[in-house]
């Protein structure tokens, strides 16, 4: 028989599930071995400034430098390593700022990274981390990605090493624009300035602007680049405050095969909402199928123009966490077709502070009645008799969804009056009707066969009508509807959930797959230390 | 072609094997033979397999008959193996290897991972020496040479990003 690990593509194969250092020690075995697992060792190659003591020699790289894949250098390294004839093969080029003075960051270092750049055709990712090449010491280093006939993905982190604004950036012809304009098909861009008005190119001339190729946009904590005049943090913090960051728009070309668009605000850097709506409503997107503008605070009539401008292909992802997406949103849901395809939906906003916000809960249960194929939903709130009047839910493959749900109470809305007036009798039937509510709620959750993540009542409890309306996690509530919910690996519910024995049995019991669950109170006191530790001992986190 | 239809299959000792069609599609090998020739009511002979490993190849499929994310089940190089997983491939080295070449040839890429995975494990955190008594295997370098693949493959000079 011949034996597996003679073939050197099933070598290959259990190598891949081993670290660098077992395979180091697989080098060792035999020569076989050691011809066949030495690209593997040399796939990945990085010089970090520190520790040069195990730097392998120059001759050592040179010999093996036509396995090399991916590279990544610091921004110190000595230029002899720069130059080996057989580095051809690299496919991903990563230069990182290592945290000493960045004077060092050179032409020449430039020039050195040019030559890189130059032989290495089949190049196609390059990350830059803290490492902005300035135009002026890096002309030659730009020319030759903006002429890069390989380069699909250019990722620029940038912050700490970052001269602000970047040098040249603002230029449309700059490499970076100049690269985009043509090929480029993936663009991230981290905490950098883009100038909001630079003269070379006023806002609005931008429109014109066009990246044939881009098929996904990823702009975080790209902000306006402001000249601190003072430094007292509040005067700055005001400054961000009133930035309307519209820098970042000019990096909002025209795509027309963008799928992906990804934007991160934050809750002191104001996001430019006009001009981004204006340009998902002009259509520069057209093809988009994931959208996440996160932290961006539309309200519920600008993120519908968004989803209104959505839906000429599948929308698999929308995630507008701190976005108001209520009934407006909804309807642009409903007339673009977008429940269809929905994948990932994230609308959670803490600004929804209002305990049973009914217009919360209708999004929540329509989506959940129309979303076929959604697998990941993050919200709000969901009333329980929304639940119980409403329809199926068509969300049945979800694996993690998080929101709070409400047990309310159906008699709400009686007269009160006669609640009183009926006294004994109305409280009786108003208890039924709580636990019917609980049962609807746990039939719905029930039938999530595939659900690992369950978050409810995710957020501490305070006032007396929360805690009376939390939903109750307890088999005599219902949780045994849950045994077929067998891949839960993550459970997190309110600060007053109280678990007995036979609850924790049960948990045991159906739930093999568990890791975490947040802290529950047991009516004895000194047993919850006990379940505790015996939890964590078998693999369950109690956070 | 309906669901329920069944495939002949003979191992290599002539052996026959009656499955169901889709467990015979989770081996690429023969859901491609199966679409192009389409059903021929003869026996699919698997020279390369004998009736042992065979039976146990059907036992992995027909446990994984109706997994959703049968093809990208041990994709995550980190993730450990499951409970099932991790019994069924407690088989003696020989049989494991007879599994991985079978798994090879008959393309079914999660039994291909599983047990190269074993086999991994089976590495992990061994010295040379070690490895080589695990395997079996005569160590055919020179002091000299084995003095200079470590000297160029010493640890820590690359930062795996």
């Amino acid at each position: 028989m011949t034996h597996p690990l003679d073939l050197p593509e099933i070598l290959l194969h259990v190598a891949s599930f081993l670290d660098n250092k077992d395979r180091e020690s697989c080098l060792l075995v035999c020569k076989a071995w050691h011809q066949t697992i030495v690209p593997l060792i040399w796939e990945k190659f990085s010089l970090w400034t520190y520790r040069r003591e195990t730097w392998p020699s120059i001759d050592t790289i040179d010999r093996h430098a036509h396995h090399i894949s991916t590279l990544a250098y610091c921004s110190n390294l000595p230029h002899e390593y720069f130059f080996f004839p057989g580095l051809r093969q690299v496919r991903s080029l990563s230069l990182s700022f290592d945290g000493l003075p960045a004077g060092i960051l050179d032409s020449t270092y430039w020039d050195a990274v040019t030559v890189i750049i130059r032989q290495n055709r089949g190049l196609e990712i390059l990350n830059l981390n803290d490492t902005w090449p300035a135009i002026n010491a890096a002309e030659g280093f730009w020319d030759a990605v903006a002429s890069h006939s390989g380069i699909r993905t250019i990722s620029v982190h940038g912050g700490k090493n970052m001269n602000s604004p970047p040098n040249g950036i603002d230029r449309p012809d700059h490499g970076l624009w100049r690269i985009c304009r043509s090929q480029l098909e993936k663009l991230y861009l981290t905490s950098i300035f883009l100038p909001a008005n630079p003269d070379a190119l006023p806002l609005g001339q931008d429109m014109d602007t066009t990246f044939p190729r881009m098929k996904k946009l990823d702009l975080s904590a790209v902000t306006d680049a402001n000249e601190a005049e003072n430094h007292d943090a509040s005067i700055l913090i005001g400054q961000y405050a009133a930035s309307p960051n519209l820098g970042q728009v000019r990096a909002l070309a025209r795509c027309p095969n963008l799928q992906d668009l990804r934007m991160y605000f934050s809750y002191t850097r104001d996001c430019p909402r006009d001009a981004i709506v204006q340009r998902f409503v002009a259509g520069f997107w057209p093809l988009l199928a994931r959208v996440a503008l996160i932290i961006a605070g539309f309200t519920d009539e600008q993120l519908a123009q968004i989803a209104g401008s959505l839906g000429a292909v599948p929308v698999e992802e929308f995630l507008v966490p701190e976005s108001l997406f209520g009934y407006q949103t909804l309807a642009a849901f409903e007339k673009q077709n977008l429940f269809e395809s929905m994948r990932k939906l994230n609308i959670h906003d803490l600004r929804v502070l209002e305990w049973a916000a009914p217009e919360s809960s209708v999004v929540v249960q329509t989506i959940l009645e129309r979303c076929p194929v959604l697998e990941v939903f993050f919200a709000n709130y969901l009333l329980a008799s929304h639940v119980a009047h409403g329809q199926e839910w068509a969300a049945t493959r979800m694996k993690k969804l998080k929101v709070d749900i409400i047990i309310d109470n159906d008699n709400d809305n009686d007269n009160k009056e006669e609640m009183i007036a009926e006294g004994k009798k109305e409280k009786k039937k108003n208890k039924q009707s709580r636990e019917e509510l609980h049962v609807a709620v746990f039939e719905r959750l029930g039938k999530l066969h595939q659900l690992d993540t369950l978050i409810l009542n995710s957020r501490p409890l305070t006032n007396a009508v929360e805690l009376e309306r939390r939903m109750r996690l307890d088999l005599r509530h219902g949780l045994g509807l849950l045994e077929n919910v067998g891949r839960l690996e993550v459970l997190s519910f309110s600060n007053q959930q109280v678990f007995e024995e036979e609850e924790v049995d049960w948990i045991k019991e159906h739930w093999k797959k568990l890791r975490h669950i947040s802290p529950f109170m047991h009516p004895d006191p000194e047993r919850i230390r006990e379940i505790s530790l015996a939890m964590s001992l078998a693999g369950v986190d109690v956070y | 072609m309906s669901a329920h239809s069944q495939i002949l299959l003979t191992s290599s000792e002539g052996t026959e094997f009656i499955i169901d069609r889709d467990i015979a599609d989770k081996s690429m090998l023969l859901k491609c033979m199966l679409e192009d020739i389409g059903e021929i009511g003869q026996a699919v002979p698997l020279p390369n397999v004998s009736g042992p490993i065979l039976t146990k190849v059907i036992e992995y499929c027909t446990h994984h008959r109706d997994d959703p994310n049968f093809l990208s089940a041990n994709d995550d190089v980190a993730a450990e193996i499951d409970e099932w997983d991790l019994e069924y491939c407690k088989v003696d080295q020989g049989t494991l290897y007879e599994l991985i070449l079978a798994a090879n040839y008959l393309d079914i890429k999660p039994l291909m991972d599983l047990t190269c995975k074993t086999v991994a494990n089976m590495i992990k955190a061994k010295s040379p020496e070690e490895i080589r008594k695990t395997f079996n295997i005569t160590n055919d370098f020179t002091p000299e040479e084995e003095d200079q693949v470590r000297r160029e493959n010493g640890k820590g000079s690359r930062r795996l990003s």
